[in-house]
């Protein structure tokens, strides 16, 4: 099913390159006037192949091993025939093919043992192609690196590199003192706009191939070179090719293939700019942000809060020689609402709300080294005081780098404060997989007509805005909660009823 | 005629065997068996007839509507999965001494010890209801049922273990475009100690892609509890079956391969029983080994390096110490091995034919022995 669904996609890929190569096969070689272009004909360029990926068999499997090819290459396939048999999970399995067409090239061979879901096992060619000049892919780059660290490892290449294509012998060739090139190569080149005297020729008597083209516009001069990967504890995306510090600049009119960079100890030319070294940890964050501003649909309800009952308690309990802060009422307030609406309590679990157990509110703080989320558990039951040391103890861990990764991973919900920096409101990206995160301003006076609208009174208004999920806690409950949280903090006794 | 051999079967518990594989067959009678669940048990205990029967039914019976429970014993038979190395599992010398064949199944896994004390059983489905969770809970359901209380359970890698730690049966599976049949052991009254012996191999040093076995400490159900024989759990397992799969109100059905009616099992079991698939169809493998050579006293090792490909030598490699012996004989050992099957009597036959040929030339005597010795132990390997 999961094959049908890939190959039906890569048909209709197929059909869009070759429509591409119809489009190049009309521009002109602006360097070469004196060579007369004749005309291409797509064969000439090989034959887009339909892929076949090792499919998965079973909801858990990872990987398989071919046992058996059932049909040869240039054997005719008609969707629905068993093209090899895969043992993966005591199983054997006869996997079906899901087109029409012929077998090209079988690229893993029988024998082949743990291959990863999706490689590449085989390439098919549509009935009536010639299934000789199939384009056999190039050996992929590898893939960013996973947070355990890696070798330079280079991934199995799928076939030697396909010959240079025949060229037809009524062709007047260029001149040939100068250059040679094969028709794909030449294809490569003119519809990137590439000067073939960039690239190295690696064919006999001087041909410059397709594979020649195709590094050129890599910009890499060894083909299949594994670039090493980062540290081991971030999860960064390596670029995707090296450009060299120290090479020429690439010649104006031809357009550059490679971002400039500002090289050290030369002064900023116009349109460099300068690259701070990012830490590990603001890496790690911004990836975080991205991955979440990007993927969760975030939903955004403020409400402004009477704090003049909270101020009142605080300043009762300071006589007392008890320090609390507001922002401990604050995530007191949170906690005892997670607690009356427990549908807020939630993550996001791939394709649905996974509801939680506890209470465990995370409480931004900010570093030098940049924002760190320490979670406080149980948040719920615990008192304003015991809330009050715990965040404070964790605040200074978080600052000192100590935390345990218990301590800030996991969390069902995130309380940030600007208030303190003179924010009056603003809103707050999600922790991911959390369902919300409360963003809380610094309080201000407000004067408002008092209940029986015959005197104003002076208000110490807090705006908190909630950014959600919009997938789990929608506007409605958003509304709900915001709602239940203002109504606990301008009446701080209701929550010693919860 | 098919109906009426149907009502036979009905009213008698007997078989009647040439009315049931057309009824199986699609094209119309086989929906006249009402229920979906059919219960058939094997009347040969030959392991290639058997799995010719296995693979008979799955080719040729209608499994969309209906699922099918085949119950088998052999007599004793090491039976290795569809990728494995036979010369990597089990003691292939001292099978060919106690007449114990090896046979290789088409579905994946591990290597398997059968005899008439091995149950196996064989669960064919639509590749749609293939669903090998619900074929082991009748099988622990059933044996809940002969002794209430005891502990079996099914793990995630489809086994079933007896007291949390003995392995009792292992499960293997083959999906073909439109069926699947999953089958599985059950180990009742098994000699332990020749299943011990025969499952040890012999030939080191080898490199191979081939599916590796697990192996894992087993019991018998029958020392566990002497009810439990074979008999009394094909009984239970039939009506568990029955009970979870709809039954057709037939009684379990007892099948005989050899009858003609099974077009084609014979051929197809004889195939099973070739060379050619029980060792040939071994993934390309190395074997990288020394060889102990000895003449009286002195001693020396010589070691090898075999690559083999569809079970023949493709390439062989001798190195002795040329003190011991001068290279050229073992070279031309090597070159003459080169095709030849990995198997002891056609390596026998090309030792014979190189020691005439050596023999013919200037060697002496001593020399001769120790050509012999080096012979002998490199047949002893396959």
């Amino acid at each position: 099913m999961a094959a049908s669904l890939q190959l039906g996609r890569q048909g209709i890929l197929f059909g869009l390159r070759f429509n591409l190569i119809k489009q190049c096969q009309r521009t002109t070689t602006p360097w070469l006037p004196h060579a007369r272009t004749f005309h291409r004909c797509p064969a000439l360029l090989g034959v887009a192949p339909l892929k076949v990926e090792m499919p998965a068999l079973s909801p858990t499997m990872e990987e398989g091993t071919i046992v058996k090819w059932l049909k040869k290459e240039g054997e005719e396939v008609a969707a629905g025939d068993a093209l090899c048999e895969i043992e993966t999970d005591k199983a054997v399995v006869t996997m079906e093919s899901s087109d029409d067409g012929v077998l090209a090239k079988i690229l893993m061979e029988e024998g082949s043992r743990g291959v990863p879901l999706g490689t590449l096992i085989a390439l098919m060619v549509e009935e009536g192609e010639d299934w000789k000049q199939v384009e056999v892919p190039p050996p992929k780059a590898p893939p960013a690196a996973p947070a355990a660290a890696v070798a330079a490892s280079v991934a199995p290449p799928p076939a030697p590199a396909q010959p240079p294509p025949p060229r037809p012998p009524a062709v007047h060739t260029i001149s040939s003192a100068l250059l040679r090139l094969s028709p794909a190569a030449r294809n490569i080149l003119d519809s990137h706009g590439l000067d073939p005297r960039l690239a190295t020729p690696t064919g006999p008597r001087g041909l410059i191939t397709k594979e020649d083209a195709l590094n050129l516009l890599k910009g890499t001069p060894s083909s299949g070179a594994a670039v090493p990967v980062a540290a081991p504890t971030a999860p960064a995306a390596p670029p995707a090719y090296t450009p060299a510090p120290a090479g020429p600049p690439p010649a104006p009119g031809l357009r550059p293939n490679i971002p400039p960079l500002s090289i050290p100890g030369k002064p900023g030319a116009p349109g460099t700019f300068t690259d701070l070294p990012a830490s590990n940890i603001r890496r790690i964050i911004a990836q975080r942000l991205t991955e979440s501003k990007t993927t969760i649909p975030h939903a955004y309800a403020s409400v402004d809060c009477d704090m003049e009952a909270v101020m009142k308690l605080r300043k009762d309990l300071a006589k007392e020689q008890v320090k609390v802060s507001v922002n401990d009422f604050v995530i007191k307030a949170a906690a005892v609402t997670l607690k009356e609406m427990p549908e807020v309590n939630v993550t996001w679990s791939g394709d649905g709300p996974l509801a939680l157990d506890s209470i465990h509110i995370s409480i931004a703080v900010a570093t030098e080294k940049g924002l760190i989320t320490p979670i406080i558990r149980d948040a719920a039951d615990m008192g304003v005081q015991e809330i009050s040391a715990t965040a404070k103890a964790l605040a200074q861990r978080a600052r000192d780098g100590k935390l345990k990764p218990e301590e800030y991973q996991g969390g069902s919900f995130s309380i940030s404060n600007l208030g303190m920096f003179g924010i009056s409101g603003f809103s707050a990206v999600i922790n991911p997989p959390q369902a919300c995160i409360l963003a809380v301003g610094g309080s201000r006076a407000e004067l408002r007509p008092s209940a029986d609208q015959q005197t104003l009174r002076t208000q110490q208004l807090m705006t908190v805005t909630l950014s959600s999920d919009g997938r789990l806690v929608d506007d409605a409950l958003a509304s709900r909660f915001l709602e239940k949280l203002r109504a606990n903090l301008e009446k701080p006794q209701r929550m010693a009823l919860v | 005629m098919v109906l009426r051999s149907l009502c036979v079967l009905r009213a008698q518990a007997a078989a009647s065997l040439s009315g049931l594989p057309a009824a199986l067959l699609p094209g119309g009678s086989g929906l006249d068996l009402p229920g979906s669940g059919l219960v058939l048990r094997s009347l040969s205990t030959d392991v290639f007839q058997n799995l010719a029967l296995e693979d008979w039914i799955h080719d040729n019976v209608d499994l969309q509507s209906r699922s099918i429970l085949l119950l088998w014993r052999n007599s004793a038979a090491v039976v290795v999965g569809r990728h494995q190395n036979p010369w990597q599992e089990c003691d292939l010398r001292l099978m060919r001494r106690s007449g114990v064949p090896v046979a290789r199944r088409r579905s994946g896994g591990g290597t398997v010890f059968h005899d008439p004390g091995n149950l196996n059983l064989t669960f064919f489905s639509s590749r749609k209801n293939y669903d090998r969770a619900r074929n082991l809970r009748v099988v622990t359901g059933a044996l809940r049922a002969l002794r209430p209380g005891i502990d079996v359970r099914a793990t995630d890698r489809f086994d079933i273990l007896l007291d949390g730690h003995y392995k009792i049966s292992g499960t293997a599976a083959k999906l073909g475009r439109t069926a699947a049949y999953h089958h599985c052991t059950l180990l009742c009254s098994a000699d332990r100690p020749l299943l011990a012996s025969l499952l040890r191999p012999t030939c080191h040093g080898i490199h191979s892609n081939a599916t590796a076995s697990l192996p894992a400490p087993v019991q018998n159900l029958m020392d566990h509890d002497p009810s439990l024989t074979p008999e009394s759990i094909t009984r239970q397992l039939a009506q568990q079956y029955l009970a979870e799969f709809g039954s057709g109100g037939l009684p379990v059905v007892p099948v005989q391969p050899s009858d003609p009616a099974f077009g084609g099992i014979d051929r197809a079991a004889a195939a099973l029983r070739g060379w050619d698939w029980t060792h040939g169809r071994t993934p390309r493998f190395s074997v990288d080994t020394a060889l102990e050579l000895a003449d009286g006293a002195a001693a020396a090792t010589a070691s090898v390096h075999l690559e083999v490909k569809a079970g023949r030598v493709e390439a062989c490699r001798l190195a002795v110490a040329p003190e011991w012996l001068p290279g050229g004989p073992p070279a031309r050992l090597a070159a003459r091995l080169l095709g030849a099957r990995f198997c002891p009597s056609e390596a026998a036959a090309v030792a014979e034919a190189f020691l005439r040929a050596e023999g013919g030339g200037a060697t002496g005597a001593r020399l001769g022995a120790r050509l012999g010795d080096l012979c002998d132990k490199m047949v002893a390997l396959m």
